[in-house]
Order: structure tokens, then C-alpha cells, then sequence
């Protein structure tokens, strides 16, 4: 069988996802002998970075000018792009800003003068350039879901791509809801789940590391945490940590 | 006569960066570094913002090794409230930190540096001529990891 060609890359961000590759440590041997790793700079030297592939998995946002050109490669040369983690599907944490700051002052606050040196804009998810095949949300990604789009890209397909909240797995993890009965900030019901609550069942509110689930009902969350007391702007600051972007109207 | 090395990108390790080294013969005249990192400004992101969101964000600022940015963090928050914690907490802390030691360094050792050691590019190649080498290096990495898990609640303490 041909071995699919792979390449994995990294743009604005941490390569947390980029990890949960190589946190595979049970599967990793089996994926390096069943896909064509053929370009990995995190991973191997001396790769093809031009192509053609079969799947480019890209985590990070785009934020300059050598991100938008190493995204638009890697989307012509790849029959299948996936945007991979938050940061690639809705901006991250490095857009946490974007809704409220200019990018210059951002700079400026960082690097005094020097900021005005770097080629740098406000940083935004991948659709907003180019069309995207297949996502898998997370920051970083859960094992699971990157086993299951490796497993599908073998058998030639993608994986179906299921979108329920955080709060469905919490609710039958059977843990105590932090939002009604503590009264805490915790985004669970308009993020999406697969994360099996692991910060809720822990004691944490979630704080909305994967990104909208599909229906989010962004308008009941915000009038329930209001009647809870909290301030609209901490809401918003709190909601946009990991995606700037939110339609506040919108009912479902 | 004079040749240029190019190293671009760099590879196996968590950054992006490229290294010129301009040769004069066999002699280097000159090298240029160039650390490429998009910035993401996180000592702005955080200006106005709760203190509780601190740790929660600092750890997003490298994912190999999550774990001591955010128990820095706290640390650091810690500091400047002149408050101090528990033993308990300070010792989970250290059991937490020691499991990201562990799989931060197995990683760089058996993924990123060993392929160096045995004229191999990378992991693919380590699975193929070195598999056991591999698969012991991977089972710490995953004792790490499940340290982190077990004590924190996920691997990449987040």
C-alpha cells in the first residue's frame, strides 16, 4: 500500500499540537511506518517542503507575512489541508487581543521602538484565506482525534466530525456543575466537547480552549452569566481568550 | 573562494529560526542567526486582565515544556502577593514539574537529538533502523507524561 504523504507544519504558535503527534509515544512507531512523514521540521531534517502531498496538517495562526506564504504553499501542494488546534481555527491565544487592541501598540508595549520593525498582523485563522478540508479543534488537540483522522486518512476517508458541548461529557462524568451550582465563569456550554471536561472534572471552569461548539447558544450564555453577576466585560475578555470572534446575538 | 551553509528552516526543535554561515575556503568569515518567531506579545496580552487568568495563559507560551511556565507563573503571582502555599502544593508542584522534566527531556534525547547521533533524519528513520531505541526512549517519555496527567490533570498541565 502507498504510504500517504505527510506534511506537518507549524505557523504563529507553540507546536503543542505538533507535540500531541510525538505524545503518541504507543502509536508513533506504527504512524511513522504507515504514513511518508515527508515534511516534519519539527520532527526530521531534511525535508520536502515543496510537495505534492497528500494531507498537510498545520497547526498555528497566521500573523505574518511568512506564515500567509507558508500556508498558501502548503494548500496548493496538498490535496487536503486540516487546520489543526485553536490557534488555526479560530486565531488562539495570541488573538486574544485582536477585538480590542491595535497590533502596533501590542508591539510597542513589547518592544518599544524596535516593534515597528516586525512584519506582524493581528493573528486569524485559516479560513479566512484559504478553504480548509478538515479541523480538529483543541488547544492542544486531544490524542483521540488525531488517531482518528490518521486511522480515516488511511483507510482514505476523514473521520465524521461530531460537535456537542463541554457540557455533555461533564454531565455524565457526573461532576459538579461549576457554572449553576458555584456559580463560576465556566464557558462549558457553548464549547465544544471531545475534551471529556477534563478541566471541570478537576475542578476548573472551562475556559474555552476548543472554540464554539457548532449551535452555540452564545445569547442564553451571556444573559445566564449576567443574571450571575458578572461583569459583560470580564464575560467578553473571558470568551474571547481563545476566539476573538463571537456573535453575541446568536441564539443557536 | 567563498560559499555560504544554509540551515532553513531549522529542524527538530520547538522554534522557528534559519543559520547562514558565509565560508572563506574552509574558513568561516561570518555567521547570521535569524531567530524567525512570530511574536505573539503575550507580556501585552496580559495587561488588564485578572491575575487568575495569568497562569492560564503564560503556559500557551511553549508547549514542550507548559508545565514550568505555568508553575512560574504562579510562583511569580505568588510573589507579588507575598502569599505562600502549602507543602502539599509545593510537592505536587514538584512531582508535577519533574513529570514535565521527564517527557520534555526524553522527547528532545530520543525524538529531536538521537537521530543526530546515529546519521538518521528523523523520527520515521529512528522507527525503521532503531525501533527499540525508540520504543524505550518513548516508554519515559510516557511515564512523563502520565505524571503530569495523573498530578496535574492533563500532559501538558494546561
Amino acid at each position: 500500500m502507498n504510504r500517504p504523504r505527510l506534511a506537518i507544519a507549524g505557523l504563529t504558535a507553540c507546536s503543542g499540537c505538533q507535540l500531541t503527534l510525538l505524545n503518541c509515544e504507543e502509536e508513533l512507531p506504527v504512524i511513522a511506518g504507515s504514513f511518508d512523514l515527508a515534511y516534519f521540521p519539527m520532527a526530521r531534517s531534511g525535508g520536502d517542503s515543496q510537495g505534492p502531498f497528500d494531507v498537510a496538517i498545520v497547526e498555528g495562526a497566521v500573523s505574518t507575512p511568512g506564515d500567509l506564504a507558508l500556508l498558501f504553499r502548503l494548500r496548493n501542494a496538498s490535496r487536503v489541508l486540516v487546520a489543526f488546534g485553536t490557534c488555526a481555527l479560530f486565531g488562539g491565544v495570541a488573538a486574544m487581543n485582536n477585538g480590542t487592541h491595535q497590533r502596533e501598540n501590542l508591539l510597542r508595549e513589547v518592544y518599544g521602538e524596535a516593534g515597528r520593525d516586525f512584519e506582524s498582523f493581528p493573528p486569524a485563522p485559516f479560513k479566512n484565506f484559504v478553504a480548509v478540508d478538515f479541523a480538529i479543534t483543541g488547544c492542544p488537540p486531544e490524542k483521540p482525534d488525531l488517531l482518528a483522522l490518521l486511522g480515516a486518512l488511511l483507510a482514505g476517508t476523514l473521520p465524521p466530525a461530531p460537535s456537542y458541548p463541554v457540557c455533555t461529557e461533564c454531565r455524565s462524568r457526573e461532576n459538579l456543575c461549576l457554572l449553576l451550582e458555584r456559580g463560576e465563569l465556566c464557558l462549558g456550554p457553548i464549547i465544544q466537547g471531545g475534551c471529556n471536561a477534563r478541566c471541570p472534572a478537576t475542578g476548573v471552569p472551562c475556559e474555552g480552549c476548543r472554540g464554539p461548539v457548532r449551535e452555540a447558544n452564545v445569547a442564553q450564555q451571556l444573559e445566564l452569566l449576567l443574571e450571575r453577576g458578572f461583569d459583560r466585560r470580564e464575560i467578553e475578555r473571558r470568551m474571547s481568550r481563545f476566539t476573538p470572534e463571537w456573535d453575541y446575538g446568536k441564539r443557536r | 573562494m567563498g560559499s555560504v551553509v544554509e540551515i532553513n528552516p531549522f529542524t527538530r526543535v520547538e522554534g522557528h529560526g534559519n543559520l547562514k554561515v558565509y565560508l572563506d575556503g574552509s574558513r568561516v568569515e561570518r555567521v547570521e542567526l535569524c531567530l524567525s518567531e512570530s511574536p505573539r506579545l503575550f507580556e501585552a496580552l496580559l495587561v488588564g486582565r485578572s491575575f487568575a487568568e495569568v497562569p492560564q495563559i503564560i503556559c500557551r507560551i511553549c508547549s514542550l515544556c507548559s508545565t514550568v511556565h505555568k508553575v512560574t507563573a504562579l510562583l511569580a503571582l505568588e510573589n507579588a502577593f507575598g502569599t505562600a502555599v502549602s507543602r502539599v502544593t509545593q510537592l505536587t508542584r514538584e512531582l508535577i514539574l519533574n513529570g514535565g522534566q521527564i517527557q520534555s527531556h526524553s522527547l528532545h534525547l530520543f525524538c529531536l537529538l538521537l537521530p543526530d547521533l546515529l546519521d538518521l533524519q528523523g523520527v520515521t528513520d529512528l522507527a525503521r533502523q532503531a525501533p527499540d531505541l525508540l520504543k524505550s526512549g518513548l516508554a519515559i517519555k510516557r511515564v512523563g507524561n502520565l505524571i503530569q496527567e495523573t498530578a496535574g490533570g492533563r500532559s501538558s498541565t494546561r
